[in-house]
């Protein structure tokens, strides 16, 4: 069985609810968890990855996934099971990271990768440049 | 490629990984390794007597519990990896989550061996998180080059 962790960035707009719902309708045989930050699934390898694709579909860039050692509501870390929370300092701290954190490059960075990539004017166009703006 | 993560269990490292095309090495992995084992050693988190004995091939009997209770377990994924990324100053990379001493170590180990590595700080801003995901990629596409 794998388990996946699927945060979404608060900069979204994709909602856990939502994307529970999305999952629910795929018709894997996964178990589907909700909660604040986003969901955890859990199921067979096969639907895992479909599920993890579907998830990416909505939005790769505004969605953070990773593996969790631990079953869905394993009494060893569950708080329905002791009360107390274990804490989950570490995805609290990632979270507030991923506000401003983008995934996709902005309209300025690709300009700007452009000119790296144009690189240097030559010396020759320089020269020419500088003759046609004394005429 | 096998890609070793610092911190280890980076939800945000282990996806631009997982995205690049890549197999990050994480901490998550070997936890479910122990955790989900069938026939438990020793419950509820089944460390046993061979952990500590792991991590004394990385850290000396003087130091502390924890870094080498931690190596028991980050040691053998720096000795699987082939390239590796490290986030410096992540704040939950010290306190209760993480701890100071490891990452050094971690830091040292990956250094000694000759793998292609890339050190980058921890974003505080918006402008230094998008620096942070483009060094990585493009780190990233040059491994598979």
């Amino acid at each position: 069985m794998e388990t996946r962790i699927i945060v979404i960035s608060p900069a979204s707009s994709l909602t856990p609810s939502y994307v529970a719902k999305v999952l629910h309708k795929t018709g894997l045989s996964l178990t589907v968890k909700e909660t604040c930050f986003g969901v955890i699934i859990e199921g067979n390898e096969k639907d895992i990855k479909k599920a993890v694709e579907k998830v990416r579909d909505l939005n790769s860039e505004e969605v953070y996934i990773k593996e969790r050692g631990f079953p869905v509501a394993d009494k060893r870390r569950c708080r329905a099971e002791h009360g107390s929370r274990p804490g989950f300092c570490q995805l609290q701290s990632e979270y507030e990271t991923m506000s401003y954190l983008s995934k996709s490059s902005s309209e300025e960075e690709e300009e700007e990768e452009k000119k790296e990539k144009e690189g240097k004017l030559d010396v020759e166009d320089l020269e020419k440049l500088v003759k046609e703006e004394a005429d | 490629m096998k890609i070793f993560i610092s911190p280890p269990n980076s939800l945000i490292l282990r996806d631009l990984v997982k995205e690049g095309g890549h197999e990050p090495l994480t901490m998550m992995r070997e936890i479910k390794k122990k955790v989900t084992k069938s026939g438990l050693d020793s419950p509820p988190l089944n460390v046993t007597e061979l952990d500590p004995e792991k991590g004394l091939k990385y850290a000396s009997n003087e130091v502390p519990s924890g870094v080498r209770g931690r190596m028991a377990v980050i040691g053998p994924m720096i000795q699987k990896a082939d390239a590796a990324i490290i986030v410096k100053n992540a704040k939950y990379s010290f306190g209760c989550v993480g701890c100071a001493r490891t990452n050094e170590l971690i830091e040292y180990l990956l250094n000694q061996r000759d793998i292609p590595l890339i050190t980058v700080e921890y974003p505080e801003s918006e402008e230094e998180g998008r620096k942070m995901i483009k060094k990585i990629r493009n780190f990233l596409d040059d491994l598979d080059d």
